[in-house]
């Protein structure tokens, strides 16, 4: 199943199982200190809390599990999806993973999940030099071994790269690795300063490195050839205004939520500023009345440049990178090149 | 019709909450309990920004009256049948309803 839905009729949820991971990677946005895990029963609940707000809100759900390191609660991870696999409200989910956990007995059982759409494993460039010095070493082949390990068994695979400095003159070369390897999906995301990554805040492209990295990605994905990029990020917009498959307004308030391994919502993993739980408040409590929502929501809290842009409908800017960049989640995009 | 009396006090109900882009013409109640969304005029969220701090029918009116501009008959007519809506889909009550439920 490999399917996309609409911003209007999609609800996605990003659920963090467990902030316990088996790699250290330098960019993390994760800190050292990872908050406690909900034994399964309280998931149980976190998820029919999910399945209430999408039934009320008419919405159809999308999810992605993760961490952390999700496969290190394999046993949590397997019996949520096999409960989302029979909840009717829920199109797909996706698991995100380091793969490092993937082996042929994972797969296999993979493969029976009915739901399951893609599996997103992290590389950071085309070659274990690049890869390694951000992933740890060896990681590289651990994460090409997990991805022909998945394709060989026919499950759809995506890869997700952080760009930065570290990265960003590589991803050429990695979009054409990716097309080698049957890599099925490529996104990519911008580095936030935040967690370990505040150490690389001096390896944040500038507005026009940025510029000239989406417009050359977009070329590429222009030719339609093997390896589809995904681009509904915030200021892919500007590269393409006119294409409906290119750029997305920022999500928070929107159309998403985060929720932690202790029930903690996030608007966003990549701006964790805690507006709820979803045990001790609901969602509906969180969704309703959030101040940080609320402010996003209005488009003219939005400050500097973004204020009046004309494409602000659209983008609105990466709340997360306003925030690190600047200690104001209401501020411009400091990557935005107009 | 709700029966009202000049000093029966309206209050939102509980789990309400109120919100609005005023620039963007949206305006929303919200019950953070059951989930439920109403979207609303300008008109129906001033009397419910109004009536959340808990207010009279009398006081409510009055001030319906001076700021709407009309006359005080079709003003109360007006406000009647608003709050009488209100009510039906469980945004306002009237204070002391939830005491009455208990004692029953």
């Amino acid at each position: 199943m490999d399917s996309e839905l609409t911003a209007t009729e999609e609800f996605y949820f990003q659920w963090h199982l467990t902030e316990r991971c088996n790699k250290r990677c330098d960019h993390c946005y994760q800190n050292e200190h990872p908050t406690n895990d909900l034994p399964l029963s309280d998931l149980v609940l976190v998820l029919h809390h999910l399945e209430k707000a999408l039934v009320k809100w008419g919405r159809i759900g999308s999810l992605s599990f993760t961490g952390g390191e999700p496969f290190i609660r394999k046993i949590e991870l397997f019996s949520l999806m096999k409960l989302v696999d029979n909840v009717s409200s829920f199109a797909f989910y996706d698991i995100l993973t380091n793969g490092s956990l993937i082996s042929d007995d994972v797969v296999h059982a993979l493969k029976n999940q009915s739901k399951l759409r893609r599996v997103q494993v992290s590389l950071e460039g085309s070659t274990p030099e690049i890869n390694d010095a951000i992933r740890s070493e060896g990681s590289y082949a651990e994460t090409l071994n997990a991805i022909r390990t998945m394709k060989k068994h026919g499950l759809t695979v995506s890869v997700m790269t952080t760009i930065s400095r570290m990265n960003y003159e590589d991803i050429p070369q990695l979009i054409e690795l990716l097309n080698n390897e049957g890599v099925d999906t490529f996104a990519m995301e911008r580095l936030i300063p935040e967690g370990r990554g505040e150490q690389f805040s001096n390896h944040l492209l500038s507005p026009q490195e940025l510029r000239e990295l989406y417009e050359h990605v977009y070329e590429k994905r222009s030719r339609k050839n093997g390896t589809r990029i995904l681009m509904y990020r915030p200021l892919f917009t500007l590269v393409a205004p006119d294409d409906p498959e290119v750029g997305a307004l920022c999500s928070v308030g929107n159309n998403a939520l985060t929720v932690m391994p202790d029930g903690t919502v996030y608007p966003c993993r990549r701006l964790p500023i805690a507006i709820g739980n979803v045990l001790t408040n609901g969602l509906f409590a969180i969704w309703y009345d959030s101040e940080v929502l609320w402010d996003i929501r209005n488009p003219k809290n939005i400050r500097g440049k973004c204020r009046d842009c004309d494409l602000l409908t659209n983008c609105r800017g990466c709340r997360a990178m306003a925030y690190f960049c600047s200690g104001d989640y209401l501020a411009e995009d400091p990557q935005c090149w107009r | 019709m709700l029966a009202l009396k000049p000093e029966t006090v309206l209050n939102l109900e509980p789990g309400i909450v109120l919100h609005s882009l005023s620039e963007q013409n949206w305006f929303h109640a919200f019950s953070v309990i059951t989930g439920d969304q109403f979207r609303l005029n300008r008109t129906s969220y001033w009397v419910l920004e109004t009536i959340s701090s808990g207010i009279d029918w009398t006081l409510l009116r009055d001030k319906y009256i001076k700021i709407f501009k009309v006359s005080a008959k079709q003003g109360e007519a007006d406000l009647r049948e608003l709050v009488d809506e209100l009510y039906k889909q469980k945004i306002i009550r009237r204070q002391g309803d939830g005491k009455e439920k208990t004692t029953l």
